[in-house]
């Protein structure tokens, strides 16, 4: 227990030097260096695109709003004013962006977040989450598993706009409560009752593979 | 595993780990973008900044030299009330000294009509 308060106190103390760390980039960037757009870029670009991928399902329109909401936090450099955490205040650049595509889109796109391999836009997920090693399996495991990450995408992508990006901040980017509720303008209830709303509908639309986990487990 | 009911939504990250839901939707992870995003993402804020980024700064310049600014606006509106006065007046002028040689030339065509009707052309005994 005690080392769990511990892990969250380190958790806490990192994430404040990282907010100090970015903080310090924008003044840099507001004083015109280059390198520290860069290196800014470096840090979020993972999250950024991450997100809005999965928001989209699109790898190309991903790219190009990721590019964008850089652009908006360098053009927005020199007016910023660290009154809140840094991340927090890009990705509710990140929301605006994604929110106004969403409406300028009038029909449904439940496109693939998995395109053909040789996708230029698309390099495939991180290592570091526990992806499936699709090398050391058979071509029916290997189709199995494709169609079931496609699965995933498809039903986080049919989750409205709000739930799907509270979803996304809290599994993906592991955004508190708080600061899901502060970009998405909205309560920590509110966001707590989203959040809770789209694990039910996404436990519903994914029975069939969490009974499949479930048989595994106590097999 | 029971999910919490709604009007108790869970306090912690724990319960989300603990969730089948959530340890699946790791399967599937996040997109990464590629090796060049930064350097495209670098170029582009170059290419969309810099033309605004101008021209806040000349607008900011001029915001921090405002004493100046409203100094030269005066001056500028001063010379320029100046001049439009001047060049109206010299048009009163022209337009009155038009009139006045209008006047004078009206006069003289009245004073030369009697001299017409006993000029030598119009004399009908030649």
């Amino acid at each position: 227990m005690k080392d769990r308060f511990r892990d969250k106190d380190l958790a806490r103390a990192l994430a404040g030097d990282s907010d100090t760390h970015d903080k310090a980039l924008m003044v840099r960037i507001a004083g015109g260096d280059e390198e520290a757009l860069g290196d800014l870029i470096e840090k979020h670009q993972g999250a950024v695109y991450g997100t809005i991928a999965k928001m989209l399902g699109d790898a190309v329109e991903a790219q190009d709003l990721a590019q964008q909401v850089f652009v908006r936090v360098y053009r927005a450099a020199g007016s910023y004013r660290a009154t809140a955490q840094f991340k927090t205040w890009m990705f509710t650049i990140v929301r605006n962006l994604v929110f106004n595509e969403h409406r300028r889109r009038s029909r449904a796109l439940l496109v693939s977040l998995h395109p053909p391999e040789n996708d230029p836009g698309y390099s495939g997920g991180s290592a570091s989450l526990d992806l499936p090693d699709l090398a050391n399996k058979t071509p029916d495991e290997t189709l199995l598993q494709r169609e079931m990450l496609r699965k995933i995408d498809e039903a986080i992508l049919a989750l409205p706009e709000q739930q799907r990006l509270a979803i996304v901040l809290r599994r993906y980017d592991e955004f508190s409560y708080e600061q899901i509720a502060e970009i998405l303008k909205t309560s920590v209830p509110a966001t707590k009752s989203l959040l809770f709303r789209a694990r039910e509908t996404l436990r519903e639309a994914l029975r069939d593979y969490l009974e499949a986990e479930n048989g595994k487990d106590s097999r | 595993m029971k999910a919490d009911p709604p009007n108790n939504p869970p306090q912690d990250m724990r319960w989300d780990e603990n969730d089948p839901v959530w340890r699946l939707l790791g399967r599937s992870p996040r997109p990464e973008p590629d090796a060049w995003f930064t350097a495209r993402t670098l170029a582009r804020c170059r290419r969309e900044g810099r033309g605004l980024q101008a021209g806040l700064n000349s607008l900011a310049g001029l915001a921090r030299m405002w004493r100046w600014a409203l100094g030269c606006g005066l001056a500028f509106s001063m010379a320029l009330a100046l001049v439009v006065t001047q060049i109206h007046s010299e048009k009163a002028n022209k337009q009155k000294n038009v009139q006045e040689a209008f006047e004078i030339l009206a006069s003289i065509d009245t004073d030369s009509d009697s001299s017409h009707s006993s000029s030598s052309w119009q004399d009908s005994s030649l």
